[in-house]
């Protein structure tokens, strides 16, 4: 079992490897380079140009500047901002409490919507309320994030006026004002979330309840709330998981637009912000940080898997 | 009755769907679009170009049934014009996937070993990127023409074909008869033509359908963070960004484009899904 | 009648396939006396184990439906139980266990939690009792070291060691009646020999009925006191084990006992009944075995027969049985 982790570990290095490779390539290839933006506003000469990338070292080639990077990251130094002077580090460790906070708000939700709804759907099989639910969460998978938040704006600002659209306050500075400018965002999330885990909790336990173990138990004369709630739900909670992890990567994408949509001065509002201004270091730190989280949740939760399924350490020996 | 030996799994999955209404009844309003798409715009009686200040944000009415935008623009022949290019990027990029990621896939799973790790690294790297990210990122580097867009979303979905066809086609190298074929002196590429590729063709159809929908809701999110297409070309994305200005003022703006992305996502999530049953595929939509 | 344990009256299952409800158990009595066991022989697919989980009222639903006749246990008629009381008599009166050892047993618990689940449905016992027993049952089925065994996941555990489980997990309530569905199927031979005895001397312990289900004439022969053949979800034959080796009547269990291989006779090729099973959806409308039945009259596609006594204790459903001597 602890090979098995340990292995799972050191693999994640080369990958993480090749991630910040791919991405400093195509970030360099970038048009126009940041010393052409800023000095673009005040109409610079060449000799302006010139001087300016190379205080900002943009004269040296890529795969020197790669090793500069990487040596950086290694020690927690992710670059200075080319508008602002500001350290990449010191811009995400403002930006990311909002981001959390987005997301751990949306996941929960999503889990306590997805997964009873998933399970209502597979014990009421091909009934009415399964159908109702499941064309619902059909519906919710097919809807982008950013129509569902436009539409949630629509009804809850525009027309009922009880939340505002956006203008931020933080966390710290009123609790109750942030807690109202985060709900529209967090529920348009969690909604997107809800619909894949909701229809994965259905399949998964569609196929435990098949299962004969399913058929032993109700022979014991076990309760029905018990077999599903103890003997399927455990065993489904394996691919329940895998969807509620395999939309890391479409959640961290909704996070981009979401914050966007509704201006929450996040991780990816601070990103999208920052590709516009061809702000390097910032797309480059955040964007690395982001692709980190995902590949590190990834690797977490296949070492979950070994503790809630006792097989899966012995058959990937 | 009995089948016969013959048919191929397209032939088969086509009788099948015949018998699943919700799947039947998709392909009939995919088919219904893409025919609004390429005749829409001739048939309609508005210009989707046509700028009238006098009838600005218009509500809709039996003039204008979707309204009209701050131009004057009636919405519906803008919706109709936007479909076009909606519609074949998510086409064109799917194909893109398709085929690279379908390559890739094949190289790593048929000839396993040390090229498999590589590829499978290079695969797993490029997954560990959200697909809007990554859209975001090469949409700004190779800028917003509507070939970089397809270009994008095409590259964002390879890695989900290449894993696909990378695990079939591991499985399938393994099966005796690919091996009895290899023993009868085919060479590899008559052997993936012959055996390989036919025994997946479900598998790559389906997810060419889900993908397919999974690109629109990519290329209007791209589009509305203004990455995507840019003016005067028009998808149901750029609508939504210009709609989103007048939210509070002409709310249809924002509302049509997005039940025609909605309704076409859940046409081709629909039959997707039952692609799968009746070609008795099995992977998922959500994931 | 009272003497019966168990009785099954003019069973009828149907199940929904393709949009049709199809027939799958029609028209099946027979009856289980105590400490007696019967034998349910058949190919698969011919209702056996519908059959059995009718009994215990474990068809799903849908796609399956009990569309008719009744099960008595104990002079209680189960398809009218509310549930609860139902619960009592699944494990509690009535237990059951299955073909496949591993997939039925839960691959996310002990054993030994498996076992005392079922003991505290049934028993009033603290958790640690439960337990306690469940180890004992674990020794009384011969498993060895019971303390540790109890606490292995059933992947850690050999197919025959499950099924010695699974007997526990049956067991543990004391049922007066246990319904073992194909028990040695999935097994060993040398391990399928074992079970069998175990499952004999346990019930002789307990003082148990068995509805024994199998396909196999063999087990039949050496495990029931009396057996019942069905053939596409009818019972085509019931009578005492010897008098279904020795003088049986319908056409297709001479077929079957025609088609057991022996040990001291050198036959050129083993004996098969021609054609297969029908499909539900494709029954005629008289006997089931008609288009395979090698003495096949003219009417009797046409003609529903009826399960009627040829002596006391046997009954055929084939109203042409007694002529079949002369003819062969």
């Amino acid at each position: 079992m602890l090979n098995s982790i340990i292995r799972k570990v050191v693999l994640t290095i080369p990958l993480l490897l090749l991630v910040s490779i791919i991405m400093f390539t195509v970030i360099n290839m970038l048009p126009g380079n940041a010393a052409m933006v800023m000095l673009s506003d005040i109409g610079g000469s060449v000799e302006q140009l010139d001087a300016l990338e190379e205080e900002l070292g943009l004269d040296q080639p890529v795969y020197v500047r790669y090793f500069q990077w990487l040596n950086g990251f290694v020690h927690g130094n992710l670059g200075e901002s080319y508008l602002t002077s500001q350290p990449v580090i010191k811009r995400i460790q403002e930006r990311l409490p909002v981001t959390l906070e987005l997301i751990g708000i949306s996941i929960g939700l999503a889990v306590l919507i997805g997964i009873p709804t998933g399970i209502i759907c597979a014990v009421k099989r091909n009934k009415p309320i399964d159908y109702v639910l499941s064309t619902l969460t059909m519906v919710g998978v097919g809807i982008p994030q950013f129509w569902l938040g436009i539409l949630l704006i629509l009804l809850l600002s525009v027309n009922l006026h009880w939340l505002p659209a956006s203008g931020f306050v933080r966390f710290s500075v009123d609790a109750a004002k942030n807690i109202q400018i985060m709900i529209m965002p967090s529920v348009t999330l969690a909604l997107s979330l809800a619909a894949p885990i909701a229809r994965q909790t259905r399949s998964a336990m569609l196929d435990t309840l098949n299962q004969d173990y399913i058929l032993t138990a109700k022979a014991k004369g076990q309760r029905g709330s018990v077999i599903y709630m103890v003997h399927a739900l455990r065993n489904a909670l394996v691919p329940v998981i895998t969807a509620i992890t395999s939309q890391i990567n479409s959640m961290i994408g909704g996070v981009f637009v979401i914050e966007t949509l509704f201006l929450l001065p996040g991780m990816g509002k601070s990103m999208v912000d920052a590709i516009y201004q061809r702000d390097y270091p910032i797309v480059m730190g955040v964007a690395m940080i982001v692709v980190t989280c995902i590949v590190l949740i990834n690797l977490l939760t296949d070492i979950i898997y070994i503790f809630i399924d006792p097989r899966i350490s012995l058959s990937k020996k | 009755m009995k089948k016969k030996g013959t048919t191929s799994p397209l032939a088969r999955g086509w009788i099948k769907i015949k018998k699943r209404k919700t799947a039947f009844v998709s392909l009939i309003i995919l088919v219904a679009i893409c025919l609004l798409a390429i005749f829409g715009n001739a048939l309609y009686a508005y210009d989707p170009t046509q700028t009238n200040t006098s009838i600005r944000l218009q509500a809709p009415s039996s003039e204008h049934i979707f309204g009209t935008d701050n131009l004057g623009r009636d919405v519906l022949a803008r919706v109709l014009y936007g479909s076009k290019l909606s519609l074949s990027i998510s086409i064109v990029s799917v194909l893109m996937a398709m085929v690279m990621g379908t390559i890739m896939g094949l190289i790593a799973g048929y000839i396993g070993g040390k090229v498999d790790s590589v590829m499978s690294l290079i695969i797993d790297a490029i997954c560990a990127f959200p697909t809007i990210l990554l859209g975001l990122l090469l949409g700004t580097v190779m800028g917003s023409g509507i070939i970089n867009i397809m270009l994008a979303i095409g590259i964002a979905n390879t890695p989900y074909f290449a894993r696909l066809v990378r695990s079939m086609a591991a499985s399938l190298r393994e099966r005796e008869f690919v091996e009895s074929a290899i023993t009868t002196g085919l060479n590899h590429l008559e052997i993936i033509g012959k055996y390989i590729l036919p025994n997946m063709s479900s598998v790559i159809i389906v997810q060419v359908s889900l993908s397919a929908a999974s690109a629109i809701i990519t290329e209007s999110s791209l589009s509305f963070m203004g990455v995507g297409v840019a003016p005067p070309a028009a998808s149901w994305g750029t609508l939504l960004r210009d709609g989103y200005d007048f939210i509070s003022k002409a709310p249809w703006l924002s509302i049509f484009p997005g039940i025609a992305i909605v309704v076409t996502v859940l046409a081709l999530n629909f039959l997707g899904d039952g692609l799968r049953d009746a070609l008795d595929v099995k992977i998922r939509i959500d994931g | 009648m009272s003497e019966n344990l168990l009785e099954v009256k003019n069973l009828h299952v149907a199940f929904f396939q393709d949009g049709k409800l199809a027939d799958v158990v029609r028209d099946v009595s027979f009856e289980i006396k105590p400490n007696e066991t019967l034998g349910l022989v058949g190919e698969s697919g011919s209702g056996k184990s519908v059959t059995s989980k009718a009994i215990m009222r474990l068809i799903a639903d849908p796609p399956g439906k009990i569309t008719g006749g009744s099960v008595m246990m104990d002079g209680m008629d189960i398809f009218a139980l509310p549930e609860k009381k139902m619960r009592e008599i699944r494990g509690g009166r009535i237990a059951m266990i299955f073909q496949e050892p591993l997939t039925s047993l839960n691959p996310l618990f002990t054993c030994g939690s498996q076992i005392s689940e079922a003991i505290r449905l049934h028993k009033k016992c603290s958790k640690k009792e439960a337990e306690e027993q469940a180890v004992e049952m674990l020794r009384l089925v011969g498993v060895p070291s019971p303390e540790r065994r109890a606490k292995a996941y059933p992947h850690e555990l050999s197919g025959g060691m499950r099924q010695r489980v699974m007997i526990a997990m049956a067991l543990s309530c004391k049922p007066s009646l246990l319904i073992a569905d194909e028990p040695t199927t999935a097994l060993d031979p040398t391990i399928q020999a074992q079970i069998l005895r175990l499952i004999h001397d346990l019930q002789k312990l307990n003082g148990m009925s068995l509805l024994l289900i199998t396909h196999d004439m063999g087990i039949v022969a050496e495990n029931c006191d009396r057996v019942a053949v069905m053939y596409a979800g009818e019972i085509l034959e019931i009578a005492d084990v010897s008098t279904i080796f020795h003088s049986p009547m319908h056409p297709y269990t001479k077929g079957l006992l025609k088609a057991i291989p022996k040990m001291n006779e050198k036959v050129e090729r083993l004996y098969n009944i021609d054609g297969m099973v029908p499909g539900f959806n494709e029954l005629p409308k008289g006997c089931a075995f008609s288009s395979r039945c090698p003495y096949c009259k003219d009417d009797c596609a046409s003609t529903p027969q009826r399960l009627e006594y040829v002596s006391a204790g046997h009954q055929v459903r084939c109203k042409y049985c007694r002529n079949l001597e002369q003819e062969a």
